[in-house]
């Protein structure tokens, strides 16, 4: 024990004042000739044990309240060791950083480690002196609560309690960055307190760039080392969904990477969640420190947009426990082509190529299955069953299989037209005048066939058009050095919904686009197998052609990634004529964003996505709405010490001084009170 | 001479015992509605209508021609009483202040003996003390009160308290159906006070007990630490007053009520006084009977 005016001490002697009356009072006591003594003595006799017991209590009592009145002017004090600092006092600048990411929600004996870092940080605050100024920043968001220093402590003290903990990855430095700019008053002495669970992914383990000037804390809550409490976390680190091999036609494959950042060896349960609903169980066995993959089989009864989400059964950091995805079903594209030029030689045939396109598809994307007939056989099709024709080098189409064609286009269906040395081009404009976008006028020969000089190139882009952003990139591989030897003119056309979409480089167009109600015409001027081009051996043909396709079925082109990381800004992409977007959030919220419709994900869980049009009506977007998770870097509890490359450091280990006057003060109370009820006694 | 309040302050102011005594009389016998003159065993008291057996002299030939019917007239006192005033003069006595419990003893006998000795009664006074005992017989000529007065006066508190002496002394020289007061604080741990007053009133004595005793004695006021000390004997203690006082009080209590008791049970009459009392309403309030 110390004290701050130890010749205060001296007043410990005052202890032998109530002894002392005692004993002068005893022998200066007034003597009283009393008639009625045999009454005292007889009274005093029955009470003398009592009475003696009494007085002895009442001349300690008396003396340890004297003796404490010495003791308390003398401001006692005991210093412990601890991860809090001295006493800071006089001008200084004190910022606290409380760290706020996911790790901070894992919980110590039911309380969260981000629960104890306000505790510490409030009594850190208590412990400043009067003059210090105290500015408080949060590790997610380094520019508050409280920006700039204050000796408003109420204001700090609320700052904490309103605090709360988020569900990012955050890192030290910039908060710390942030924090020595903060303290950058001359003068004045500069501390920077860090509170966290020291988990390693929040900061650089080999060194942190602090300012000489300033003096680092860094303070451990919920404990540190191998013994950390509920340090053995297991995460949902990955989720994936892929069409399964398993027999049933929409059956899925839903794998999850789970993690264990312990150092043992465990088995631990998990589920499989469809639409809110849990329809797979399972055990994952986890080796010591590593991940595992954990596959389940599903079966959906029909295709469509769902949410799913692997849940492991709860530790000590629940939120990582659970990861969520949105898994699209898709059906087949039904494509019927309508061969103009068939050939026994299978090379020669005008589908051939296409049809070596079509069915390459990747497994990753939509399926498309393929149905081909002669031109003979179209008038006996029903169109409705397809999702899109494509026309290919046909002489030409009757009066009513174009009255059908154009039925089915503007209904929603989607037609490619690619033409040939069979086409018609008079029967074909007159029949088809509705459904082309641009009346034919005559094949050009550029140079002759397999020769590329002077033949015609892919020439400008309308990039504006999601089917051409989605190919005509940087890579477009190879389109633009595909040869076309012969291409079909088109006459002059302002019809409405008309687009050229991709021309030559003498300005011919190559793909024309035509909107008929719901539907959409593509036109493609040139043949589709090697008759007047080289484009079916370019390795962009097979994109080309399953994009085309997409594009004519109505199918996004561009694969949007239904899962975003907690933290990050969200992008969404409404159709043409929204309005405003309106987002329904985890936990019930709704949030509103106007253009450029970009969302702070604050949270882990399904986000809704929904377009308010110009004119007031709601429509889903299901292919905006999205799962979130948390970073997974989060789940890797293992603490790891703070050094500082400069910075006065080192005083983690600091005593702190416990002053013990309040509670002599309090203790002299309770003994006055004694007291006085002795004496009542 | 009259004072409103005859308390023991007042008392003390007045110095001589004729003084309090003339002062004490007075006050009494202002505050009757008849005066107790009517003492003399001449006095007429009241009528009582005639039945046969009474005294043909005491018929009242008046009244019985202004109502035509026979009244007997009957008188107050009829023969000489002797009464024995007994004054406790233990060490005990001394205490009290103002005046003391021995002073407002006196005042009190002093009282009664002039009171009786107007009313042509035969007071006797005994005081009895460790330096021995005073003992004026009974008698009603002129020099016996100044000798009651004069004894009274001289007498001093000391020694030890030997009541059971003073009420045997009184059984042996006492008349039989003689008035015997007692003055005294009854603090004699020996005395046997419920033989005493048996044997007082086989002998057919009236006996009036007035059992004096001082504030202090009764509430035990004292706050220090205080060195008592006995009046009687060399016996002393050291206490805290405030630590035993409700012991003191419950053992007084237990005293006056066993005191009272023992008086009911023997036909005594008892009257509990204290020094501070005032004088004058104790007499009238003990030649009324007892009531206030």
């Amino acid at each position: 024990m110390n004290f701050l005016a130890p010749w205060m001490l001296l007043g410990l002697s005052a202890g032998f004042i109530p002894l002392i009356i005692h004993l002068i009072g005893k022998r200066k006591a007034p003597k009283h000739p009393f008639a009625a003594i045999d009454f005292i003595l007889r009274s005093n006799k029955k009470l003398a044990r009592r009475l003696k017991i009494r007085q002895q209590l009442l001349l300690v009592t008396r003396m340890i309240i004297a003796a404490g009145l010495g003791l308390l002017m003398s401001k006692p004090f005991v210093e412990v060791a601890s991860d809090m600092p001295s006493v800071i006092g006089g001008n200084a600048t004190v910022v606290l950083i409380v760290d706020d990411s996911l790790s901070m929600q894992r919980s110590v004996r039911g309380v969260s480690v981000f629960a104890l870092a306000k505790k510490r940080a409030a009594e850190l605050i208590d412990s400043l002196g009067p003059d210090v100024e105290v500015a408080l920043l949060s590790m997610s968001r380094p520019t508050g609560p409280v920006s700039q220093p204050t000796a408003d402590r109420q204001r700090v003290h609320l700052a904490i309690e309103t605090m709360k903990v988020g569900f990012g990855h955050a890192r030290l430095e910039r908060a710390l960055a942030r924090a020595t700019a903060t303290t950058g008053q001359a003068g004045a002495s500069r501390y920077v307190f860090f509170l966290s669970d020291m988990a390693g992914h929040g900061f650089d383990a080999q060194g942190l760039r602090v300012p000489a000037a300033v003096r680092f804390h860094a303070i451990a809550v919920g404990g540190t080392g191998d013994a950390t409490p509920g340090a053995a976390n297991f995460s949902v680190s990955a989720l994936s969904a892929r069409p399964s091999s398993a027999p049933g036609q929409r059956s899925t494959e839903v794998v999850a990477r789970i993690c264990n950042y312990s150092g043992v060896q465990a088995k631990r349960t998990v589920h499989l969640e469809i639409a809110g609903k849990i329809v797979a169980r399972g055990v994952a066995d986890l080796p010591a420190g590593r991940c595992a993959e954990k596959a389940f089989q599903h079966t959906f009864a029909r295709s469509g947009l769902y949410d799913a989400a692997v849940v492991l059964q709860p530790d000590a950091l629940v939120a990582d426990d659970r990861r969520s995805t949105r898994i699209e079903v898709q059906s087949d594209i039904r494509v019927l082509m309508v061969n103009g030029a068939p050939s026994s030689t299978r090379y020669r045939d005008e589908l051939f190529y296409l049809e070596m396109a079509l069915i390459n598809a990747p497994q990753s994307g939509q399926p498309i299955s393929v149905s081909r007939v002669v031109e003979s056989d179209l008038s006996r099709m029903r169109l409705a069953n397809y999702d899109v024709i494509a026309l290919c080098n046909l002489r030409s189409v009757d009066a009513i299989q174009a009255g059908n064609l154009l039925s089915y286009v503007k209904a929603g269906g989607g037609l490619l037209v690619t033409l040939g040395d069979q086409t018609d081009q008079k029967k074909t404009n007159r029949s088809m005048r509705e459904l082309l976008p641009q009346p034919l006028r005559g094949v050009i020969s550029a140079s002759a066939p397999g020769t590329s000089t002077s033949a015609l190139h892919f020439g400008q882009v309308d990039g504006s058009n999601p089917l051409v952003a989605s190919i005509w990139s940087d890579k477009n591989h190879g389109l633009k050095a595909a040869n076309f030897w012969k291409v079909v003119r088109l006459q002059p056309s302002h019809r409405p919904g008309r687009q050229v979409l991709v021309s030559f480089d003498d300005g011919t167009p190559a793909l024309v686009e035509a909107r008929l109600g719901k539907g959409r015409t593509l036109l493609f001027t040139s043949t589709i197998d090697r008759d007047w081009t080289d484009l079916p051996i370019r390795p962009g043909f097979l994109p080309l052609i399953q994009q085309v396709i997409k594009y004519l079925a109505h199918v996004p082109l561009e694969h949007r990634d239904r899962t975003a990381l907690v933290g990050a800004q969200r992008y969404l992409r409404p159709p043409a004529g929204t309005k405003e977007v309106v987002v329904n959030v985890p936990g019930g919220d709704e949030r509103t964003l106007k253009a450029p419709f970009q969302l702070q994900v604050d949270f882990p869980g399904q986000y809704a996505v929904q377009a308010v049009m110009d004119d007031g009506e709601r429509m889903a977007l299901r292919r905006e709405s999205f799962a979130a998770n948390v970073d997974n870097r989060e789940s890797d509890l293992r603490t790891q010490k703070i050094s500082a490359a400069s910075g006065k450091t080192g005083r983690v280990k600091a005593k702190r001084r416990v002053e013990l006057w309040h509670a002599a003060g309090l203790a002299l109370l309770c003994f006055l009170f004694v007291e006085s009820w002795i004496t009542r006694k | 001479m009259v004072h409103r309040h005859l308390d023991g302050e007042a008392l003390a102011k007045l110095g001589s015992l004729q003084l309090r005594v003339k002062a004490a009389v007075d006050g009494a016998l202002a505050g009757l509605h008849r005066s107790i003159h009517r003492g003399s065993s001449v006095e007429f008291a009241e009528h009582k209508e005639y039945s046969p057996g009474d005294d043909l002299r005491r018929l009242d030939w008046q009244a019985y021609a202004k109502y035509d019917r026979y009244y007997i007239r009957q008188f107050e006192n009829e023969t000489e009483t002797r009464a024995y005033l007994l004054l406790d003069c233990s060490g005990s006595m001394e205490y009290g202040e103002p005046i003391s419990k021995l002073n407002y003893a006196s005042t009190l006998i002093g009282s009664l003996a002039y009171l009786l000795h107007h009313q042509r009664d035969q007071p006797a006074l005994l005081t009895y003390g460790s330096e021995g005992k005073d003992y004026i017989p009974p008698h009603n000529r002129r020099s016996h009160l100044p000798a009651i007065f004069n004894c009274l006066e001289n007498t001093q508190a000391d020694g030890e308290t030997d009541l059971n002496g003073l009420f045997n002394h009184i059984l042996g020289v006492a008349a039989p159906r003689s008035l015997v007061v007692v003055v005294t604080d009854l603090l004699d741990p020996d005395l046997d006070l419920k033989a005493m007053l048996r044997q007082l009133r086989a002998r057919k004595h009236q006996v009036v007990l007035f059992h004096l005793l001082d504030d202090d004695e009764l509430e035990l006021p004292f706050s220090s630490l205080t060195l008592f000390q006995s009046m009687e004997d060399k016996r002393q203690i050291m206490v805290d007053p405030a630590g035993i006082r409700r012991a003191y009080l419950r053992e007084m209590r237990a005293f006056l009520d066993r005191v009272k008791g023992e008086c009911q049970s023997n036909e005594v009459d008892y009257y509990l006084c204290r020094t501070s009392d005032q004088l004058d309403v104790l007499l009238r309030r003990f030649l009324r009977g007892g009531r206030p």
